[in-house]
């Protein structure tokens, strides 16, 4: 009979359920995804909702050549991630990182930003839903 | 999103993984029942434990690999990177591959132990003992990953319980159906009755479980028609609902007239029952490996 009211309960406690589930997401960027730069920045900084491991960073122009960047994959668990950039020259970058959750789930993003000295500077936009392969 | 060639293969290598330590949970649990009514054939259902941990050894690894080679990008021989694989190891997934290649290191221990239990008592209650251990690490190294590691404590138990229900059922029915096939006939219906008493435990401990963790990770009941999880999870949860209306067939009809009618009926639906159960965990290592709920 416990089993039977319990059974009658899962659903009212499925429509009562907040939210309790949330997984890792980059909260913040710099500079932010689409943003335009007069300036180029001299760091990329990923920040994520909870310590993550950031184990792959990778950084290419629009021709898709890639900017060596100062990131090297460590196992420290961190909620920002601050990584060198060189001097780059005014075009259209894009960076793409992977890092692995708490949870052990691997999460892949993207974002991409211009730096161009003869235009209007632009903040660009909050951070994208994730692409989220768990294993 | 975008499924790559190595997302898809840890789905399967997930798939085989799961059978395996379904496997070792299921057989030691039919071992039991099968040496209190004095099977003869609890060789090969020590076999079979054996199978199932090296089959589930070759796995882990791989697991293991295949995430390394899924962050590389770099063909097989991204598999290979050792510092990427010491990274990914002081992660999560460190201690879960760790809890499951003892578990499953320690199955032959325990089948010498059960071997020789055939003629000592102490060494028979070790085994099982054994058993009962490696099942409990296996069931405690779900706890650790996935979806509801940043859930509250009793959430995390529940889906440890549920995965360990899931494994003791559908890793068991091999075995009875290898046990139907007997040379004493008189003994399957006990054997068959002894599963279904035990069974209404699993069924009880898999549905409440199960439902229970699905309210955490769905925002809202909506979720099931509108997310590719909800679907994919409403493929699995019609495969459960095949399951247990066999399970209820088996119970109710076919195991009280295993005496009358024979066993080929019993036998068939156990055969279908495998059947559903492989569709059902292929439909989960999708689920857990490339698909999310919202918010993921």
């Amino acid at each position: 009979m416990k089993i039977t009211k319990a059974l009658l309960l899962a659903p009212v406690l499925w429509l009562c359920a907040s939210l309790l589930y949330a997984h890792t997401e980059l909260k913040q960027a710099s500079p932010a995804d689409g943003a335009v730069l007069n300036h180029a920045p001299a760091a990329l900084v990923l920040g994520f909702s909870e310590p993550v491991q950031l184990v792959k960073l990778t950084m290419v122009d629009k021709n898709g050549a890639v900017v060596a960047t100062g990131f090297t994959a460590a196992a420290e668990s961190l909620n920002t991630f601050t990584i060198a950039l060189p001097a780059l020259m005014p075009a259209v970058y894009q960076a793409s990182w992977t890092i692995v959750g708490k949870d052990g789930h691997r999460v892949e993003g993207k974002l991409g930003f211009t730096v161009n000295p003869n235009t209007t500077e632009s903040a660009g936009k909050a951070p994208a839903k994730t692409q989220h392969e768990h294993h | 999103m975008e499924i790559d060639s190595w997302a898809l293969a840890a789905v399967v290598i997930k798939f085989f993984g799961l059978l395996a330590m379904a496997g070792v949970v299921g057989g030691s649990f039919v071992h039991l029942l099968a040496d209190r009514l004095q099977f003869s054939q609890l060789a090969r259902l020590r076999g079979y434990l054996l199978l199932c941990a090296a089959l589930g050894m070759l796995m882990v690894p791989l697991s293991l690999l295949l995430q390394v080679g899924g962050i590389n990008q770099n063909g097989v021989a991204g598999m290979f990177d050792s510092r990427m694989a010491a990274i990914l190891l002081q992660s999560a997934l460190g201690p879960v591959l760790a809890l499951r290649l003892t578990a499953l290191a320690l199955t032959p221990a325990a089948v010498w132990l059960l071997a020789m239990g055939e003629t000592s008592a102490l060494r028979q209650r070790a085994g099982y003992s054994l058993c009962a251990m490696l099942t409990l690490l296996l069931g405690f190294s779900f706890v650790l990953t996935g979806h509801t590691t940043t859930m509250p404590l009793a959430v995390k138990m529940l889906l440890g319980l549920h995965v360990l229900a899931v494994f003791a059922w559908i890793g068991a029915l091999y075995p009875l159906l290898h046990l139907s096939y007997t040379s004493q006939p008189d003994k399957v219906p006990g054997l068959m009755r002894g599963f279904g008493a035990l069974a209404l435990w699993l069924v009880a401990a898999l549905l409440l479980a199960g439902v229970y963790v699905l309210t955490q990770l769905l925002q809202a009941p909506q979720e099931l028609l509108n997310t590719s999880y909800g679907q994919t999870l409403l493929l699995k949860l019609a495969g459960v609902s095949v399951l247990l209306l066999l399970a209820a067939l088996n119970k109710l009809v076919l195991v009280p007239r295993l005496l009358v009618s024979g066993a080929s009926a019993l036998q068939a639906s156990i055969r279908l029952e495998m059947a559903v159960a492989v569709y059902v965990v292929a439909v989960t290592s999708w689920l857990t490996t490339v698909s999310g709920p919202v918010g993921s």
